[in-house]
């Protein structure tokens, strides 16, 4: 194991922890008082109080749920959509292929952020849809990468010699060819958990993210917008925990590709 | 003369930051003998959707357009009167459905020609045509013809006659004793149609009016807006050379720009006006009341909501002040009424919270939910990507301690009115910003049965009868006193529970002499003046 | 190869016919009223309402509102803002030029900041600048781009009073630099990674020592034989973030007030200004694409071997 893949699972260990940890850390985060608004970091409040008096930790603990949540789910629909479109596309080839990778091309001709932007305009706010449109945008990257994956795969000599004695599509895609084609899938997964959170994020701070009561850290951030000059600690420490989020997911990404790939660990 | 008087002298208002602010400027011009004349001024603005008064609406444009055109009346800056411009004197019918204006002799556009009152029906007409594009035309539509107009039937609004150069008669279709103040507006403005029908687009960006200030250059979208005194202007000339408006995506990044001394009027941000009231002082102007007014509208229609202790006690439930403190930092004032105070008059001294808090509780328990028992969650909704989120969060809180739960959805504006129109939400924050300074503005739309503006749905009848009396009523004194028995009679009812009048939060430079806002909430830009350095 | 370029252009017309008709599904579906939005909280006369939806052609069954939205589309016309009142094409000019302008200055910057530090990266390998540059590098790409802007608005801004922190004032260099480090910085990271890990390839390869053995300096062999050939990955990375800044700037520019593209869609989104939101997302795909379009092309050149394999890419 290598030290990126070592860190990265480490910080997300912890991450976990605290977001499981989270109610209990929260305290009662919902609580306002709108005497104590705004106050900067103190003994009684470690990352100060928002505007409506709110204990910022506890904010900030509670959001680690919404951010890690809306990460790995949009993340396993995505797969949920493009690893059969992949495999479809790349196995039978032909008029299917060309139906699925020119809807493919249409999805993937959006950026992002654009595309998730107009589309959860659509949708409207919410947890459910920022799952949605965050799949409707990723599948067609994990289905390219698929479904090139299972067409080199399928022209290997024991998956053509299988087919020879007979065997079905359903047994061979099964137990040969998803089996050998998904590492590389997973890889770039697992890389994207990161792109997720970090999309959810914006979303959320142009204000058609998530909303309440799934106050995330990029909702944080929306609320702190104004605020710069008079509260930046409600800008310091959401934008903290979003980039050391962010950061494990890359290095687990990328330490998982160097310790798959041994031949270029000293690059 | 007499007519002219009810007009003129009409309202009486008192204004007591005004007033103080009035009085430094006064020992200002006492104490400096050096030439005011001269200067540039550096203003904030947001992008306006127009300044061509075909589509003036928000009000950006409204602060810009104002200054480029000059209608037949204007408001005092001060009180809110209404006072000539282009008109020098108008009168109306007993009835107070035929007003007769008369123009002065002389006024000019940017372009050297001068007003008349044709100029104005052209203005007038050109916004009322079907095919305008303007959103402003409902402005219009007291005056006989203009629903033919928008239908494409009649060419022209047949209320509207020109006699000779300087006399518009105009006709309404009801009688309306406040109708000379609408025309304040700059949507009333006359345009000349030689230049508009040169070329409209052109026109959009670089309007040519009859204001103390004319356009220096093109409109530059998003960028600016640059202007200079009008040499010819009949009234009393700018004492600036030229304004540039700069323009801001919003009030948080100009607030910035002019922290780094580049701008010399700029709006404060919410969350910093404490801050900069203690670092500017004297350069500030806070919490002076506006025309505008922020309510809790009930569904008064279906349950829970028809029933009025609920609507009493959530009403009573709400501390206003420590929410105006908290996230408004005291520049809202709390609300007891409808008419906002600059022309409403003073507010009423308010019980402490836990007096009202009590009452809430009480309330709650005779509306047939004691300690909330029994009632279902509420939904509390506000259109998106305006403001109201921490407002809506904080009532949520306050509601909650007497045990009266509610859920926050907020809406993109299509939804949130058709919610309110088919009684899918139970309570909702709106705001109600008056187009003109009348007491009408704020109690005839809001709550005349058959207006469209009506959000809440509002029906009692001796409410209707009084509105159609204080409507016909030219007498200013028996008119107001109308329209504040119409204003307690409605809040008897507890159609909507008033939160806040909106107030200024303004910041000028220090150089900056005989800045005001007024309770539209602009600054009369061609009473400013630079002190030299 | 040619048959490739021809392939690949008549596949990106697909796309953006493709494009329109999603956007125009999702206008449909829309939960929301121009006409409603333009008028805030004025309640209009049905007269008045059925004049604004006429004036937008609202009032036509939605299949011939697509229809004719193509048939202008053909001829390069983009319709009028609902919201302005003017023609898209005459806005997407005005902000366009902003955009690209920031877009080139961010690009140029990442260049120079990515290639220079990747380069002393690689030439002190597993130096402890170069571990430095390794924990540097993966934290800026995990940095959200909105947050970066907001702590340079809080430092240069509003503490240090050096940099302004928003627009385009009067065009001057100041305004571009908070902006443009902003987004210049997470892919300054990304080719910085990318240059270190091509130059630390290419300096083990037997070329590059036989050059160090005939005794020309490091400065020569890094400058002159290793950095052409480590280029190539770089080059392309460059070309793509050109082509995403143009579109994927939205919320940098909404941050910095920036009257470019980006910013402007997203008031035109929020208005629910259909021709405006359609000109300026037609425009950010076709560029996105052409852009796309020309990185295999020069893939293509870059190795021949490619050429033949057909549009797979």
């Amino acid at each position: 194991m290598n030290y990126k893949l070592k860190s990265g699972l480490v910080i997300l260990l912890i991450l976990i922890i605290l977001a499981a940890l989270g109610p209990v850390l929260a305290g009662k985060y919902w609580e306002q008082n709108l005497k104590e608004s705004l106050n900067p970091p103190n003994s009684r409040h470690l990352f100060g109080t928002d505007l409506l008096g709110r204990d910022m930790l506890g904010r900030v603990a509670n959001g680690a749920r919404s951010s890690l949540l809306v990460g790995l789910l949009a993340v396993v629909l995505t797969l949920t959509v493009g690893l059969p479109l992949g495999a479809l596309a790349g196995y039978f080839g032909g008029r299917l292929d060309t139906v699925i990778m020119r809807m493919a091309d249409v999805f993937l001709a959006f950026p992002l952020v654009l595309g998730a932007l107009l589309f959860m305009s659509v949708a409207g706010a919410g947890f459910a849809n920022i799952l949605l449109v965050l799949a409707l945008l990723g599948w067609p990257y994990i289905a390219r990468i698929f479904r090139a994956s299972v067409l080199s795969n399928k022209e290997l000599d024991y998956v053509v010699a299988a087919r020879a004695l007979g065997a079905g599509d359903w047994y061979l895609l099964r137990r040969h060819i998803i089996p050998n084609a998904i590492g590389p899938v997973l890889i770039f997964a697992l890389m994207n958990v990161g792109t997720a959170i970090m999309a959810e994020s914006v979303l959320s701070f142009l204000g058609v993210g998530l909303r309440l009561p799934n106050a995330s850290w990029g909702y944080l951030l929306s609320e702190a917008a104004g605020l710069q000059n008079v509260a930046p600690w409600l800008i310091y420490f959401p934008g903290i925990a979003l980039t050391v989020t962010v950061l494990a997911f890359t290095l687990l990404g990328e330490g998982l590709r160097v310790y798959l790939a041994p031949k270029e660990n000293n690059v | 003369m007499k007519l002219r008087r009810l007009f003129v002298v009409a309202v009486l208002m008192i204004l007591m930051t005004i007033a103080v602010s009035s009085c430094a400027n006064s020992k200002n011009n006492k104490s400096n003998k050096v030439s005011k004349n001269g200067g540039h001024f550096s203003y904030f603005l947001q992008e306006p959707l127009a300044i061509d008064p075909i589509n003036v609406q928000e009000s950006a444009g409204f602060e810009v357009a104002r200054e480029l055109f000059d209608g037949l009346v204007d408001y005092n800056p001060r009180n809110m009167a209404l006072v000539a411009a282009v008109a020098k004197s108008w009168s109306s019918n007993p009835e107070a459905t035929v007003f007769t204006f008369h123009l002065k002799h002389g006024t000019k556009f940017h372009n050297g020609r001068e007003v008349t009152a044709g100029d104005f029906k052209y203005a007038w007409e050109r916004v009322a045509a079907k095919d305008s594009g303007s959103d402003v035309a409902y402005h219009l539509a007291p005056i006989k013809g203009f629903e033919e107009m928008q239908t494409g039937k009649a060419k022209h609004l047949s209320g509207l006659k020109v006699k000779g150069k300087y006399t518009l008669i105009v006709t309404l279709n009801y009688p309306f004793a406040d109708f000379p103040y609408i025309l304040g507006h700059p949507v009333f403005s006359p345009v000349p149609k030689e230049d508009v029908e040169k070329n409209p687009k052109a026109f959009a960006k670089f309007p040519i009016g009859n204001g103390p200030f004319m356009m220096a250059a093109p409109w530059k979208h998003r960028r600016y807006i640059k202007v200079k005194r009008f040499n010819k202007y009949y009234g009393t000339k700018p004492l600036l050379d030229s304004v540039e408006f700069r323009i801001f995506a919003d009030k948080d990044i100009g607030f910035m720009e002019f922290k780094s001394g580049s701008l010399d009027y700029a709006p404060i941000p919410l969350g910093q006006v404490k801050a900069t009231d203690e670092e500017y002082g004297n350069n500030a102007v806070i919490g002076q009341p506006l025309l505008s007014l922020d309510f809790l509208g009930y569904n008064s229609r279906s349950r829970p909501l028809n029933n009025k202790n609920l609507r009493r006690a959530i009403s009573y439930g709400i501390d206003r002040k420590a929410i105006s403190d908290a996230i408004f930092e005291d520049v809202r004032l709390p609300a007891s009424g409808i008419i906002p105070p600059p022309i409403g008059g003073a507010i009423p001294p308010a019980k402490s919270f836990e007096t009202r808090f009590t009452k809430a509780k009480e309330l709650l328990k005779k509306a047939g939910y004691p300690g909330g028992k029994g009632l279902k969650k509420l939904k509390l909704t506000y259109i998106s990507g305006s403001d109201y989120g921490p407002l809506a969060e904080a009532i949520q809180g306050n509601l909650s301690k007497l045990n009266i739960q509610v859920d926050i959805q907020p809406m993109e504006a299509g939804a949130f009115f058709k919610a309110l129109h088919t009684g899918d939400t139970s309570l909702f924050i709106v705001n109600w910003a008056a187009d003109y300074p009348t007491m009408d503005s704020f109690i005839y739309p809001l709550f005349y049965s058959k207006s469209e503006d009506n959000v809440v749905g509002y029906r009692n009848k001796a409410v209707d009868r009084l509105i159609i009396k204080a409507r016909k009523t030219l007498d200013a004194k028996t008119r107001h006193k109308l329209y504040k028995q119409a204003e307690s009679d409605i809040l008897a009812d507890t159609p909507i529970a008033p939160l806040f009048y909106d107030g200024t939060a303004a910041l000028h430079g220090r150089d900056v002499r005989g800045f005001i806002r007024t309770s539209l909430d602009y600054t009369p830009l061609e009473q400013v003046w630079l002190k030299k350095k | 190869m040619w048959l490739y370029i021809v392939r690949r252009i008549a596949q990106s017309i697909l796309v953006i016919i493709g494009v329109t008709l999603v956007l125009f599904a999702l206008f449909y579906i829309l939960p929301g009223d121009p006409v409603r939005v333009l008028t805030g909280n004025r309640h209009l006369s049905a007269t008045a309402l059925a004049n604004a939806r006429h004036n937008f052609h609202l009032d036509q069954p939605l299949y011939l509102q697509y229809f004719y939205y193509l048939k202008d589309l053909a001829q390069g016309n983009l319709g009028e803002s609902f919201r302005y009142h003017r023609p898209v094409v005459d806005i997407l000019r005005e902000y366009y030029p902003n955009s690209m302008r920031l877009g080139l200055v961010a690009v140029v910057l990442e260049a120079v900041i990515g290639i220079f530090a990747g380069i002393l990266a690689a030439v002190k390998k597993s130096s402890f600048a170069d571990n430095l540059f390794i924990v540097a590098t993966s934290l800026m790409i995990s940095i959200p781009v909105f947050w970066l802007g907001m702590l340079l608005q809080i430092f240069f801004g509003v503490k240090l009073h050096w940099l302004p922190v928003s627009g385009l004032g009067d065009g001057g260099w100041r305004y571009y630099v908070l902006p443009a480090l902003t987004l210049a910085a997470v892919y300054a990271a990304f080719i910085a990674q990318t240059t270190r890990a091509g130059l630390v390839k290419v300096l083990n390869e037997n070329y590059i020592r036989t050059a160090r053995a005939a005794g020309l300096s490091e400065f020569k062999v890094v400058g002159k034989y290793a950095l052409k050939n480590a280029m190539a990955p770089v080059v392309t990375l460059l070309g793509l973030d050109l082509g995403a800044l143009m579109g994927g700037a939205v919320a940098v520019e909404v941050i910095f007030n920036w009257p470019g593209i980006g910013n402007q869609l997203f008031l035109a989104i929020q208005a629910r200004d259909r021709p405006l939101v359609m000109g300026a997302v037609l425009t950010l795909v076709l560029i996105f694409i052409i852009v796309n379009l020309l990185v295999d092309i020069s893939y293509l050149f870059f190795d021949p071997r490619l050429r033949s394999s057909g549009y797979e890419l």
